[in-house]
């Protein structure tokens, strides 16, 4: 009877963590991996700063050809609904140095707030192996869509919409 | 009756994922086509390269290769571009798309040598968003 006992428990605690892998299967959490990174100007960015907002979080490089599709189509969600609530976060994983990065920025007339990424961070929203990667973080703090690659433009203007109208 | 328990118990446990998972619309990384093909998101794969093979790739044989091309040709899916045939020529675009194949996965990539020492020609083609992707990469690379 122990041993059957001894075996359930063995069973459940096998299948709870295999839950677990299947919850974060692209590495995501459900609630977004706080972090803390300076912007291109130097201030410090955090993510619960942002609570209350819609939140693209778009990981990005220089080198990357389809972050350069997608970035005009960012600078113009930010100017068309940044007053509605939305806040964009690009965070570079460039090798390159801050100045590469802000001379990019510059020459794309980015409009939102541009960080330097690291490995930590990266690993914290399931290493963003591919470029451009985008999360988009509720006003709640929640992960509410997940996009590897060059998203469909007009899909992710209707989501953000949808998203901003959420309270 | 204890078998059932734990049975209800596993189910339960293996359900819970599929349910938060849900509730967070992950997109796949790969996609899948209706005939079960692998398609590989219109994405850059960041660890493909190494910081000195990216350095050699964008900064050194893209620009130099860019000024070798001789002619362009845009395609329905991508675009066609003409190299001479040279030996040193020829070994840059060789390094050249065996590293772009590892960062962009997803490019259809042809290199030809024409019959009786004609031009080398590189098309690089794909799937809708593929020649959009090639535009945006860099204008240099399609001004004819």
């Amino acid at each position: 009877m122990i041993r059957r006992v001894g075996l359930t428990v063995f069973i459940v605690v096998i299948c709870m963590f295999a839950g677990g892998l299947g919850a974060t299967d692209a590495g995501v959490a459900e609630t977004a991996p706080g972090f803390v990174l300076k912007s291109q100007e130097g201030k410090t960015v955090r993510l619960s700063d942002y609570r209350g907002k819609v939140v693209l979080l778009n990981f990005w490089a220089t080198w990357c050809g389809g972050c350069k599709v997608e970035m005009p189509w960012l600078v113009d969600l930010y100017r068309r609904h940044r007053a509605e609530g939305l806040e964009i976060i690009g965070v570079s994983m460039d090798d390159a140095g801050e100045d590469v990065i802000a001379r990019f920025t510059k020459s794309k007339n980015v409009n939102y707030t541009i960080v330097k990424g690291n490995e930590s961070v990266a690993s914290a929203y399931g290493h963003v192996q591919m470029l451009p990667q985008t999360f988009l973080i509720g006003r709640d703090g929640t992960i509410t869509g997940h996009i590897t690659g060059v998203p469909n433009r007009r899909e992710l203007g209707e989501t953000i919409q949808q998203l901003l109208k959420s309270r | 009756m204890h078998q059932l328990g734990l049975l209800i118990i596993i189910l339960g446990v293996l359900a819970s994922p599929a349910s938060a998972a849900d509730s967070c619309k992950t997109a796949p990384a790969a996609q899948h086509t209706a005939t079960g093909k692998h398609e590989s998101p219109l994405a850059c794969d960041r660890l493909a390269l190494t910081a000195a093979e990216r350095t050699r790739h964008f900064d050194e044989l893209g620009p130099r290769l860019r000024q070798m091309r001789t002619g362009v040709r845009e395609l329905a899916n991508g675009y066609e571009f003409e190299f001479p045939s040279d030996a040193k020529t020829f070994a840059l675009l060789a390094e050249w798309v065996e590293q772009e194949r590892r960062c962009c996965p997803f490019f259809d990539i042809d290199m030809r040598l024409n019959r009786e020492g004609g031009p080398l020609s590189l098309r690089l083609t794909g799937r809708e968003g593929t020649k959009e992707f090639i535009q945006a990469e860099g204008a240099e690379w399609i001004r004819k």
